[in-house]
């Protein structure tokens, strides 16, 4: 702003016609009571002022946008990209936004409840979150020498959120992060780290199955282990399975093909996971061809009243997947439920166990469940058949 | 006040006689002009006496003058030849010739007016009149105030060239005499002279009249056109 003199030419209402220094005629708003012939100021913006200006509201305009944006995106509620559970016992299950940080338990159960109690999570990011999980349930004694197997699943919430999941959500990081703390304390745990498809998610959370528990059964299907789902709620038949040496094998065939290149957080001890991984120390293991997670059959759903849950669960969505699924768990529910499996299964399990509990060779083991499981096939065949014939 | 009056030498001129004859004898249109103003008619230097009478107010003029108190030369030595006529006219009584200062009439004049006396309130009245006058010349082109508000130029390069052009045409005789007669912008012989186009003078033809009858009447608007020169094109009235 600037000040101009100008000259009042007329007085018209509420205005003066003045013309002013610059030589341009005017009219202006009557401010003061001046009359013709007046010589009078006038607050004016100069040329350049006015390309200011001009400026200045672009730039005001584009930091309003900004401030905007911002706002709303603060504003918005954090979205849950991934489902993640832990099972020791305790056992929980809880969502992590797009920056990895816990948004909230999804399932829990009652020794779960009683651990977590003392401690906020929320807002937390993973790494610290699976820390704190462990290192309380070391201190409180679920994790210990005899009692040693952390399982742990992950999952995207929907297939357009798997781009969206934080990097460092994967099977090696995991690992780490719950091996650590207790690793500390002169303990290193053994950690099932199970990857779920959306789909595969909804089909444990059908079953009333936690991430991991699924991505047990599913190891353990396809070890050729048989189980039922609703025993995977037992920590000891969780156990049984994860020390089951074809299902351990294939577990640590699945740790094998993780990528090293996977991008890690600083300070996590590689060096000590991938000696875990390796082979070689551990002796040889006999790997079985990987199938796809579509070709295995799911679980018996059975109603189980461990898990509470904690926030209202997400009801999938219907699909078509969803309803073949359902078509092939009454088949499974068929044939899996019968008592002749259950006791094949048992008799099987207790041989291998029998042998693998006393800590054999793992290559006598190996050859020898080998040779169990193509009799365990058969005997199943046969008695699949059988019971066929009799409907 | 104009720039050639701040370049005057004025103290010179109160010193030196022969610098004050030269400017004297270069102010004689100037005289002759406001002293006609006064008397509704034409003057001839040897032959009227009002004109010795409007010099004489010119010479004291030079002498009160003081440039310092920003007041125009020009409107101040325009007041003092007014009422150095008026009087005059009072002592010849010839009160058919006075028109413009009429509420003088019952009152003495003070025909030495000082500088300092020269109020605000008397510049002011002194505008008016001038503002009274240019809105006259603007009626005989058919112009009003409001119109030259809707053609003044906002920016401020077309306000420059508009400027110089109305400044072409009032200073070039040929071409103001053929406003003046014809009562129309020569624009073909303007756009010739300051190489704008035709376009841009169509568009500014208003306002080029307006400013260029301020400028070229240099004596009956000495307040007014100072709003449209630039300080450092002021032309010597």
């Amino acid at each position: 702003m600037s000040k101009l003199k100008a000259v009042v030419l007329e007085k018209s209402g509420t205005s003066y016609t003045v013309l002013d220094r610059e030589g341009t005629f005017r009219q202006v708003k009557r401010r003061i009571n001046a009359e013709v012939g007046d010589e009078i100021e006038l607050n004016v913006a100069r040329d350049g002022f006015r390309g200011l200006r001009v400026w200045v509201g672009v730039a005001a305009l584009f930091l309003m946008t900004l401030t905007s944006l911002l706002g709303w995106n603060l504003y918005q509620a954090p979205t849950a990209v991934a489902l993640v559970s832990v099972d020791i016992n305790p056992s929980l299950q809880f969502t992590v936004d797009t920056q990895g940080r816990f948004l909230e338990l999804q399932n829990q159960n009652e020794d779960a409840r009683q651990m977590l109690a003392q401690i906020a999570l929320k807002g937390k990011p993973i790494d610290e979150v699976l820390e704190k999980i462990v290192t309380l349930a070391y201190n409180q004694n679920f994790i210990n020498p005899e009692h040693d197997w952390i399982v742990v699943g992950y999952s995207p919430m929907t297939d357009k959120s798997i781009e969206k999941m934080p990097k460092e959500l994967n099977k090696l990081q995991i690992s780490n992060w719950v091996t650590e703390p207790i690793a500390k304390e002169g303990l290193t745990p053994e950690v099932a780290v199970f990857t779920l498809t959306p789909q595969e998610r909804d089909l444990a959370q059908k079953g009333d199955l936690s991430l991991g528990e699924f991505g047990l059964w599913q190891a353990a299907q396809k070890a050729g282990v048989i189980t039922e789902s609703g025993k995977l709620k037992d920590t000891m038949e969780r156990v049984r399975l994860l020390e089951n040496p074809q299902v351990k094998a294939l577990i640590k065939a699945d740790k094998k093909e993780i990528d090293p290149n996977l991008p890690l957080t600083p300070g996590t001890s590689m060096e000590k996971s991938r000696a875990l991984d390796n082979p070689i120390e551990k002796g040889p293991e006999k790997q079985k061809p990987k199938e796809s997670p579509s070709a295995i059959k799911p679980p018996n759903f059975r109603s189980e009243k461990d898990k509470e849950p904690v926030a209202s669960q997400k009801q999938p969505t219907e699909t078509k997947t969803e309803s073949d699924h359902d078509k092939m768990n009454n088949q499974v529910r068929d044939h899996l439920n019968g008592q002749i499996n259950g006791k094949v299964d048992d008799e099987v399990n207790g041989k291998v166990n029998g042998k693998v509990d006393g800590k054999a060779d793992d290559e006598v083991d190996d050859r020898k469940n080998g040779q169990v499981n193509d009799n365990t096939k058969e005997k199943t065949i046969n008695e699949n058949e059988r019971s066929e014939k009799s409907r | 006040m104009p720039e050639w009056e701040k370049q005057q030498q004025w103290h010179r001129l109160k010193e030196d006689l022969e610098a004050r004859e030269d400017f004297l004898a270069e102010s004689q249109t100037f005289i002759r002009h406001v002293a006609s103003q006064v008397c509704f008619r034409t003057l001839e230097w040897g032959r009227d006496d009002e004109l010795s009478e409007a010099l004489i107010a010119f010479n004291d003029a030079i002498d009160l003058f003081v440039e310092d108190k920003g007041v125009p030369f020009l409107a101040y030595a325009r007041v003092l030849i007014k009422r150095r006529l008026i009087d005059y006219y009072r002592k010849q009584r010839l009160r058919q010739a006075i028109s413009l200062d009429q509420e003088d009439l019952g009152r003495v004049v003070d025909i030495h007016l000082g500088i300092d006396e020269y109020s605000i309130r008397e510049q002011n009245n002194e505008r008016a009149a001038e503002i009274q006058q240019f809105s006259k010349a603007l009626s005989v082109f058919q112009l009003t105030f409001q119109d030259l508000v809707a053609v003044s130029p906002k920016h401020r390069d077309s306000r420059e060239t508009l400027l110089r052009v109305a400044r072409e045409l009032a200073l070039d005789p040929d071409l103001w005499l053929q406003v003046e007669r014809k009562g129309k912008v020569p624009m073909q012989a303007l756009a010739l002279k300051t190489q704008v186009s035709l376009k841009v003078l169509e568009r500014g033809r208003k306002y080029i009249l307006a400013v260029a009858l301020l400028i070229a009447n240099q004596h009956d608007y000495v307040y007014l056109r100072e709003y449209v020169l630039r300080q450092d094109e002021g032309v010597k009235g």
